[in-house]
């Protein structure tokens, strides 16, 4: 197993290249370019000519691509054009709070979802069934940042329960600060993981050791815990492991709207800033990130299905 | 066939193994935030939430307005506006004297003043400051243009020499740009000098995470006694007009900006206070001569007719805006409303077109940015009656940094934007929209010499009742030939909560934080 998990993580470095490479392309593909968004509305020509020059925008994209690599491989991502910081202590700073913020989001999505995956797997075809799916298939037609404010508008506003966001002053209370967003996202990917949860439970049941088990007088609960969850947790597990990869990246509108200092959001503000450094940082980072999670998954998968090897 | 492990342990370890892996994520990424430093209880914090971070402590490179207004807090000026915002008041300088010919100025500075570090205020830092200030290289030259050299008299005076006489002088200095820092601090951070400020306000910087939070605390060698009445203020980075909306009404911040206009009547009625700065902003847009047929003063003044401006005012900004009479924004000096502003009036609109090229209307595209609504729903209301004299307006969004591009490279048709004054002096504004060496007026291309020449006249002349009547004529100009096309006043709306007293931002939407207290 150990050969297997390095030689994924050895992969890591030719996906990087590539990330690498459509990132830089694709951000100077768009109109506008840092030199103007530095000195906005008084930006001109002569001045622009001028910044571009000091940033070393002028010179052909190639050029400035292996320049980008040359100090990539000695771990120098360069200063922001904007913070005027180091690319790599700006990123490296802010991903614990996105991470906090992408796993409580996970642990709220399934304290939602398994509980009712398994109502509705056990209670199939019934009206509780139904109700929960189509309650659920309605929660994911809800825009996250439409719900975020409708849950900020509730719980922080009106009934004063919990904090709007931002930073708290002590890590327990930075917890605290991030259970408003996290909820938000929770409630988003909670339906994708009831209907997964309910239809591998539903495969799982119909299998002939289930259908011998109750024949052979096994207790609900242990059909439920031992055989039905036991095995019906593997495909779900890979969902909910990919989900997480999707969910690095997709809290950046959620770290906008409740002002979580995380990855996210600064990967917006840099977008809009034409910020080039920090994008392509960020973009290496989230692959990376996504890459891991991605493996972890895989890990766990085995862990949990004793048939899966890892003989290539 | 790998092992077969007993059914019963098989489920313990599974379980427990994942809820191992869960804890660990959670653990893991928890203990690895840094959270700022401790924040041991303040007796009085103010907490403010802004749409956006500050990027540099450096007055000659700054571009933003969240940077301008902390710069505010932590330097302090040789003058500042009054509150009649007809003048000024001493600030670090307790007297002034300008020569008769106009060529000069001399400063007395106050005595005793003292940095956030304990090191005191000389003329030299003065000088070093104001000298950067007026640099053309840098980004706020131009406020200063006559100004040729800042000269150290002695440990007490310093002198400004002009190339001729600047009637913009003093409101110059009075801006942020003017700021005076510390040449000793400067000089030791070189290039970060940007991040590690030294001035003499009433708050030094104690942390700041970029893009999330700012705090300043009190200075506690503040020449002022008695000031400032709180001890810490953090500014938070709240994008989201309406978290920062939700974050007032909820008492988790006390002070927040750019509170949208459809907010106001319900902040108001939940009890939070509102304030306005009106005046300092004007909404216009520019047109670019060189697309045909906006080089005709006719067309150009026909379409400037055709919007609606109090349906501007009442429905896109619910009340909060004024109607514009002038292109300068009305808290500027000289401002005349009666210099035969443009109206909402369709039949001069029609005239006007008639005795044009094009009597017939046409078509042109207005680039307009993507993510302001408003300003969209704005140029929706223009379209319509451009519609009446049988001109079509297209639309075309762009997202903001291409705007600025495209403007840049004068590509465009007909641009939005607002224009904030720095100071309240009219020459900022006018020297950018009239002469056609400052950027082809402001990328118009618009080139009247007559313009020009009482632009000029007017920046030398220190007498305030022939600087009015110039200022006054320049405006008529604007209005009879329409190189850009004014809309309303827009108003910068601040959102406090009731404990809040003594925040008051000035004239030019600048806040400072010296008289604010919190019950």
């Amino acid at each position: 197993m150990i050969r297997y998990a390095a030689g994924r993580v050895l992969a890591i470095v030719p996906v990087l290249f590539g990330v690498s490479i459509v990132v830089f392309m694709l951000i100077r593909l768009i109109p506008g370019n840092p030199a103007v968004a530095i000195l906005g509305e008084r930006a001109s020509p002569e001045l622009v000519e001028r910044v571009k020059n000091q940033l070393g925008l002028d010179l052909p994209i190639w050029r400035q691509y292996l320049h980008f690599l040359g100090n990539a491989s000695r771990l120098d991502f360069g200063p922001s054009y904007f913070y005027k910081q180091e690319v790599s202590t700006l990123t490296l700073e802010r991903i614990p709070i996105t991470l906090t913020l992408v796993a409580y989001a996970m642990v709220i999505g399934l304290v939602i979802a398994v509980p009712f995956g398994i109502w509705a797997a056990t209670r199939r075809e019934g009206p509780v069934d139904h109700a929960i799916r189509l309650v659920f298939t309605g929660v994911i037609g809800i825009p996250t940042f439409w719900m975020g404010i409708i849950l900020a508008l509730l719980l922080s506003v009106r009934w004063k329960l919990l904090p709007l966001g931002g930073v708290g002053a002590s890590r327990l209370d930075t917890l605290w600060h991030l259970t408003l967003p996290a909820l938000t996202i929770g409630l988003h990917i909670s339906p994708i993981l009831v209907r997964a949860l309910r239809s591998s439970l539903i495969e799982v049941m119909s299998s002939d050791y289930v259908t011998t088990g109750v024949a052979m007088g096994l207790r609900p609960v242990t059909r439920l815990f031992s055989y039905l969850l036991r095995n019906g947790l593997t495909p779900f597990v890979s969902t909910v492991g990919l989900n997480i990869g999707w969910l690095i990246g997709g809290t950046i509108i959620i770290e906008q709207v409740f002002g979580v200092p995380g990855v996210g959001s600064l990967l917006i503000t840099s977008i809009l800033t034409r910020d080039y450094s920090i994008i392509q940082f960020v973009a290496l980072v989230l692959a990376v990130l996504v890459i891991l999670v991605n493996l972890l998954t895989d890990l766990t998968y085995a862990l949990l299905d004793p048939r899966v090897s890892f003989r290539a | 066939m790998s092992d077969r492990r007993p059914i019963i342990s098989a489920h313990f370890r599974t379980w427990r193994r994942l809820a191992v892996l869960g804890a660990l994520m959670l653990v893991t990424s928890l203990v690895a935030i840094e959270v700022g430093p401790s924040y041991a209880a303040d007796p009085v914090t103010i907490t403010m939430a802004r749409n956006a971070d500050m990027l540099t402590f450096d007055p000659a490179s700054t571009e933003d307005d969240p940077s301008i207004f902390v710069e505010l807090q932590i330097f302090d000026r040789l003058v500042k506006l009054n509150a009649a915002n007809n003048g000024v008041e001493p600030e670090l300088a307790t007297a002034w004297t300008v020569a008769p010919d106009g060529l000069s100025a001399t400063f007395t500075l106050r005595q005793g003043v003292k940095f956030s570090d304990g090191s005191s205020l000389t003329a030299e830092d003065a000088v070093f400051s104001l000298t950067r200030a007026i640099d053309p290289k840098g980004s706020w030259g131009f406020l200063f243009s006559p100004i040729k050299s800042v000269t150290k008299v002695d440990d007490k005076t310093i002198r400004l020499n002009m190339s001729e006489p600047f009637a913009p002088l003093m409101p110059a200095l009075s801006t942020f740009a003017g700021s005076i820092y510390s040449k000793a601090n400067f000089e030791k951070w070189g290039k970060d000098a940007g991040q590690h400020p030294l001035g003499t306000g009433a708050f030094m910087l104690e942390s700041w995470q970029k893009g999330a939070q700012l705090a300043l605390v009190k200075n506690p060698n503040y020449w002022q006694p008695g000031k400032p009445k709180v001890d810490r203020i953090v500014f938070r980075v709240v994008g989201d007009d309406n978290s920062r909306v939700l974050l007032l009404q909820s008492g988790q911040v006390d002070i927040i900006d750019f509170v949208p206009p459809n907010q106001v009547q319900s902040l108001m009625g939940a009890g939070q206070k509102i304030q306005k700065v009106e005046g300092t902003a004007i909404l216009r847009y520019t047109l670019n001569e060189t697309v045909k047929p906006l080089d005709e003063a006719n067309v150009r003044c026909a379409m400037a007719h055709t919007i609606d401006r109090a349906a501007v005012a009442k429905n896109i900004f619910f009340g909060q805006a004024v109607v514009a009479r002038s292109l300068l924004p009305s808290s500027t000096l000289y401002h005349d409303p009666n210099a035969d502003p443009i109206t909402f009036d369709l039949a001069k609109a029609k005239a006007l077109l008639a005795k044009s090229s094009v009597p017939n209307g046409f078509t042109v595209s207005a680039h307009i940015n993507a993510g302001n609504q408003g300003y969209q729903d704005v140029t929706q209301i223009w379209a319509a009656g451009l519609k009446q004299i049988g001109i079509t307006l297209k639309m075309e969004l762009l997202e903001q940094t291409t705007l600025i591009q495209l403007r840049n490279a004068e590509k465009y048709s007909i641009y939005q934007a607002a224009w904030t004054n720095d100071t309240p002096d009219p020459d900022e504004l006018l020297g950018v929209a009239l002469d056609f060496s400052s950027q082809h007026a402001a990328h118009t291309f618009y080139n009247n010499p007559k313009a020009k020449e009482l632009l000029l006249q007017q920046r030398r002349e220190l007498d305030p009742k022939k600087r009015q009547v110039i200022v006054t004529e320049l405006q008529r100009i604007v209005n009879q030939d329409c190189p850009q096309i004014y809309v309303v006043h827009v108003p910068r709306i601040y959102g406090t909560t009731a404990a809040i007293s003594g925040f008051a931002p000035n004239s030019q939407g600048k806040y400072s934080f010296e008289d604010v207290t919190k019950k």
